[in-house]
């Protein structure tokens, strides 16, 4: 309602109204109504009296929806209800607030009991703070939802629709955007959530902002996969051109494009397999080109015993202390991976020199090239670098052959990366040949999980082990920094583990062969929390905060198609059946302003805070039971209606 | 004339002797065969005699199995059922010393430990649900202003 | 609740009937052998011997002594309820797929699929107590569209004949006439099954599109559609209270598991009015449910599985009170 200075025909209107009430209680306004001219006027006054007389609410007084118009006729945009009883004004209040008419009217209905110190002072009064400038495109309006949700994607068919998760206070979703055909081949959230991209046979395109609109294009034929920097500053698009000739090689095209601008800052092209692709496998590492977890100012890719580091914003190799453009080299490099955190590189070197030069893991500082820490591995055949969520430790996979070289077993090389000096730690299992399936750091925190599937014959079962890299005395607070084993969960029907982002719980996840066990496990309290089952789950995915978790099974498999929300500790919330299901994508968040004593401090006054959530969650609850209650009514009515009408017709036949 | 009379009595004397060795003969056999028949009657009864004992004996062994295997299965039950006990601080009463329980009750109340438990574990869950949902709508309230800050 | 589990078929059940006392079940399986059950029990009460090939559908006479059955071996049957002898034979060159007494049976209705060139059919016949009487030849035969009739019954009066197929139409033809009403497309799969409820008011289709709709039988209006995860094969109005109860699943022969849980073989009640709210669920079979009736009585419903069982549950107090 814009109030302008002059006394307005509805000023005094209210102030009509106001002298025969005793109080505004009883009376309420609602905003953003549509404008329409005088002969419509009687058709939007009856729709309003079906909302606002609804059973649910009470009845208004005799003509009292009153909606003022203008000069020329045409209605102002809000109307003035009056109830018989304040209760039903608080109703309305409550139920139609926020009441989607359309398209572009929302209601916003108040009590004019709170706008009644308005209207005391009219010739004095300053117009209300206006609301803080939002440009139209705001970028960060998700993050700010009252009820602290989170929004995930979901594809399925040619579906691609944007929900917000409801699932724990109304057991279902609630839809913020849909749209068909909108992708030709994938979507893909930005690191930090602010758009989703979307792929077409001309290339990418960003979405995002209250009306998803289009923020950004990025021209790049038969684009067919995409990576954002992690710090949203670039987006990569990557395309192959098939060959001319059948015996040339398919060329690999790369676009390097500043996210913001569109700018296409560098291209990289050249034979395929030279880029993560072969011709019978297809890409086989993705993303090829690697970006530090340094704001985005370096990314690398390896090449035959070297890995070329680039440096942002030129796109250019980077310098060595020399002031050479040259790659790192490293003899028989097999993996390179950046810590997230930092501009520091671990690299795995196989054995080399005809079994002269052992294999080798090194920690690198880019760009000074500055050897942070070395460890010489003998016999080894194989490893895996798998960096702490964010960059603490490192923790090496190892595989290594017995002395007649005719088998492997397993051991873990695990570097205190964020430690002074790097200090390092080897870990062997009890049973030496037990088989490791996955290994996986606690985000968040300081301990890991190993599953491996035991030597001696268990029925498929595997075991479940958690370590912590450091221990904290309960008593004297000391901190010893010790791998230590927590506990072995022996006999599990699991094959891939989830950590929740925020750490202390796991999802132990029993994929295809073992049709979707599913055990939510405690690693703080070291309990089992629950155990379920999504038959044939394909993929399980933690919300950012990890209060949720959803389990999916994708179109890989060919029935039982749709996702299932379950809590954290493995209550099941709701179960969504999707023909063709294709992706499920939790909208990541950015990290958190709030520093680490504000959050603190948030954590200690919680009680304040929890009242007023408690109040509003019940409030919540009230409104959909008295909402599911008219929705079953409204039903009820119609199907009785139908009843009479049919009992009707066959009185009146039985009299023919 | 006298001749052939007396021939004729000889020869039906001779007959009737025939006739009376004949029906000798004839119950002799029927003796034997009576004789045989009950023979075979005692045979069958002693060996249904002997089925019935078997069959009885081996119900009885069948049923002293289970009450063995019932009454293993008791004490292994309450075994485990006092190594979770003397887990769970005690919370529930301990058995007297002398008291035998049946598998029945063991399992009775054992389920209803586990239901207690269950129940209990779900009422923590709940709260600490709440209280990550909370701590999340915190962080989020404190941390719009911040966010409105940055957006200018 | 405990279900009874009825074994006396050996191939898949196709149908399930109760009499209009409900005392009795007449159950139709693909194992020629159409089964009468004791309905408070189970107790399997006799066979219907004569079929050579697998039956369809059944009908049954208000007053329980004749049934009426429809059988893959291109014939039609009349059997006396009570000794299980043949009364009559209608035969075809097709098979026979679905049979209907009219009001007050003086009619009958069955249909045949298509076959070697043939197009699908609905056959009328005028039906007498005294067999002797019976006309083999029908007072009315209206062609069908292409594919096959899943079933088709009379409507309210005897004035029409509703008819539900593979092409996920639903047709109204005029019962004097031959003329076809009405038709729409009601699901956008083959519709499975068509059950009129037992107050004739309305009645319920099943479809691969895996939905159920409830129908006013009337003016084949539209009134609800209830959602299923799998194909619904069929479907029934309880007659008791609002509900509705679905049953199906994956085709046996795509679940590439033998897990009873891939298939998604339950029967589901559903709430009839607020078509969303599921009231509950009951499993048990090891295939597609292919067919599912409630008893007149709204206390029990039966359900035939892919399986060869019949499984019979009585409704617990519960289930009253909800």
């Amino acid at each position: 309602v814009s109030l302008d200075e002059s006394p307005s025909p509805e000023e005094a209107q209210l102030a009509k109204m106001s002298s025969t009430l005793e109080n505004f209680s009883s009376v309420v306004v609602v905003d953003c109504i549509p404008v329409v001219p005088r002969e419509k006027q009687d058709k939007l006054l009856a729709v309003l009296g079906k909302i606002f007389r609804h059973p649910e609410i009470g009845s208004t007084v005799p003509d009292g929806i009153h909606m003022p118009v203008d000069a020329n006729g045409t209605s102002k945009g809000f109307a003035i209800i009056e109830y018989v009883s304040p209760q039903s004004a608080q109703k309305a209040v409550e139920s139609i607030n926020g009441y989607r008419l359309d398209k572009n009217h929302v209601f916003s209905v108040f009590n004019l009991a709170s706008a009644e110190r308005l209207l005391a002072i009219p010739r004095t009064y300053e117009p209300p703070p206006s609301k803080p400038y939002t440009p139209t495109e705001n970028l960060f309006s998700w993050l700010m939802d009252a009820r602290g949700r989170d929004q995930f994607a979901s594809r399925y068919s040619d579906q691609t629709e944007i929900f917000w998760n409801d699932a724990k206070a109304t057991g279902k979703e609630e839809p913020v955007y849909q749209r068909q055909n909108w992708t030709e081949s994938f979507v893909q959230w930005s690191p930090k959530g602010t758009c989703i991209a979307t792929v077409h046979r001309q290339g990418a395109a960003l979405w995002g902002g209250p009306e998803w609109a289009r923020l950004q294009r990025f021209a790049h034929p038969n684009t067919r996969l995409i990576d954002f920097s992690p710090d949203e500053k670039y987006l990569v698009c990557f395309s192959l051109q098939e060959p001319s000739h059948p015996r040339e090689s398919a060329q690999a095209n790369l676009g390097f494009f500043d996210l913001r601008t569109g700018k296409k800052m560098r291209t990289f092209s050249g034979p395929a397999e030279d880029y993560g692709t072969s011709a019978s496998s297809g890409v086989t590492s993705w993303p090829v080109f690697r970006w530090s977890g340094g704001e985005d100012r370096l990314f690398a890719k390896m090449g035959k015993n070297c890995v070329s580091v680039y440096e942002c914003p030129s796109f250019g190799m980077c310098t060595t202390s020399e002031g050479d453009k040259k790659s790192y080299t490293a003899e028989a490099l097999s993996d390179f991976r950046w810590s997230p955190s930092a501009n520091i590189m671990a690299l795995f070197q196989k054995e080399h020199g005809g079994g002269n030069a052992p294999a080798r893991v090194s920690l690198v500082e880019f760009p000074s090239r500055k050897d942070i820490r070395q460890k010489a591995l003998f016999s080894v055949a194989e490893a895996a670098l798998n960096w702490h969520p964010q960059g603490t430790y490192l923790g090496v996979t190892v595989d290594r052959y017995t002395k007649t070289r005719k088998s492997t077993y397993t051991g873990f090389e695990l570097f205190r990366v964020a430690e002074k000096d790097c200090p390092m730690e080897v870990l062997e299992l009890q049973d030496k040949k037990a088989r490791i399936i996955c290994f996986a750091w606690e985000p968040k925190g300081h301990r890991f999980c190993i599953v491996s599937a035991p030597s001696e014959i268990s029925g498929g079962r595997t075991t479940v082990d958690f370590y912590s890299m450091l221990t904290t005395d309960p008593k004297t607070g000391t901190v010893d920094r010790k791998v230590k084993h927590l506990t072995t969960l022996k006999s599990r029907q699991c094959n891939a583990v989830y950590w929740s982002p925020a750490g202390k719980h796991i999802v132990l996840a029993g994929l295809k062969s073992m049709n979707g066990q599913l055990e939510f496990y405690n690693v703080e309290e070291l309990e089992s929390m629950a155990q379920s089952e999504h038959f044939m789950c394909t993929d399980v995915d933690w919300d950012p905060t990890g209060r949720f978790i959803s389990t999916s099974v994708t179109s890989v498999h060919q029935m039982e198609n749709g996702y299932n929300l379950w809590s954290f500790s493995g209550k099941m919330l709701s179960r969504t059946p999707r023909d063709r299901f294709l992706q499920y994508l939790w909208r990541p968040r950015p990290p958190s302003l709030l520093g680490e004593k504000k959050e603190a401090e948030i954590a200690k006054n919680l009680k304040s805070y929890a009242k007023r959530y408690e109040d509003e969650d019940e409030r919540l609850r009230e409104k959909q039971d008295t909402n599911l209650a008219s929705h079953r009514k409204r039903l009820m009515d119609e199907f009785k209606g139908w009843e009479k009408r049919i009992m009707e017709r066959r009185a009146f036949e039985a009299k023919e | 004339e006298e001749h052939s009379r007396v021939l004729a009595r000889k020869v039906i004397i001779e007959r009737r002797k025939e006739d009376r060795e004949r029906q000798i003969l004839e119950q002799e056999k029927q003796a034997e065969a009576r004789k045989l028949k009950q023979q075979q009657e005692r045979e069958e009864e002693e060996r249904r005699r002997q089925e019935m004992e078997a069959r009885r004996r081996a119900e009885e062994r069948i049923r002293r199995e289970i009450e063995e295997q019932e009454a293993a299965e008791a004490a292994e039950l309450l075994k485990e059922r006092e190594k979770q006990l003397s887990k769970d601080d005690k919370k529930a009463p301990k058995m007297k010393e002398g008291e035998v329980m049946s598998k029945q009750a063991i399992m009775q109340a054992q389920l209803s430990e586990q239901i207690k438990t269950r129940q209990e574990l779900e009422r923590k869950l709940e709260r600490s649900s709440k209280t990550m949902d909370y701590m999340e709508r915190a962080r989020r309230e404190e941390e719009k202003p911040l966010l409105d800050e940055e957006q200018k | 609740m405990r279900p009874i589990l009825m074994k006396g078929h050996e191939r898949p059940l196709t149908f399930v009937k109760y009499n209009s006392d409900g005392d009795l079940l007449f159950s139709m399986a693909k194992d020629h052998n159409p089964t009468i059950w004791r309905a408070d029990d189970g107790t399997r009460l006799g066979v219907y011997k004569g079929h050579n090939g697998a039956v369809f559908t059944c009908d049954v006479t208000h007053d329980s002594a004749r049934l009426v059955t429809g059988s893959a071996d291109q014939t039609v049957r009349l059997w006396d309820v009570r000794t299980g002898e043949e009364l009559h034979r209608w035969s075809y060159r097709e098979p026979a797929r679905s049979v209907d007494f009219g009001e007050g049976e003086k009619l009958l209705a069955a249909t045949t699929d298509p076959f070697m060139g043939e197009p699908s059919k609905i056959l009328v016949y005028r039906l007498d107590d005294d067999p002797a009487k019976l006309d083999s030849e029908p007072v009315m035969s209206l062609t069908g569209p292409e594919g096959r009739i899943t079933r088709a019954v009379w409507g309210p009066l005897n004035n029409t004949i509703v008819s539900v197929g593979e092409d996920g139409m639903l047709r109204k033809w005029d019962a004097e006439t031959g003329k076809v009403l009405h038709e729409t497309q009601a699901h956008e799969k083959s519709i499975v099954c068509l059950q009129p409820s037992y107050d004739g008011t309305c009645f319920i289709t099943g479809s691969h599109d895996k939905t159920a709709k409830l129908f006013d039988f009337y003016s084949l209006e539209e009134l609800k559609t209830y959602s299923h995860e799998k194909p619904v094969l069929s479907a029934f109005v309880s007659p008791l209270l609002d509900h509705v109860v679905l049953a199906g699943g994956q085709d046996a022969s795509q679940v590439t598991l033998t897990s009873s849980k891939a298939g998604g073989f339950e029967s589901k009640i559903v709430h009839k009015v607020y078509n969303t709210e599921v009231i509950g669920t009951v499993r048990g079979h090891f295939g597609p449910v292919n067919a599912i009736a409630y008893s007149p009585d709204g206390r029990s419903f039966v359900t035939g599985g892919e399986d060869g069982y019949v499984r019979l549950n009585h409704m617990d107090a519960e289930y009253f009170a909800l």
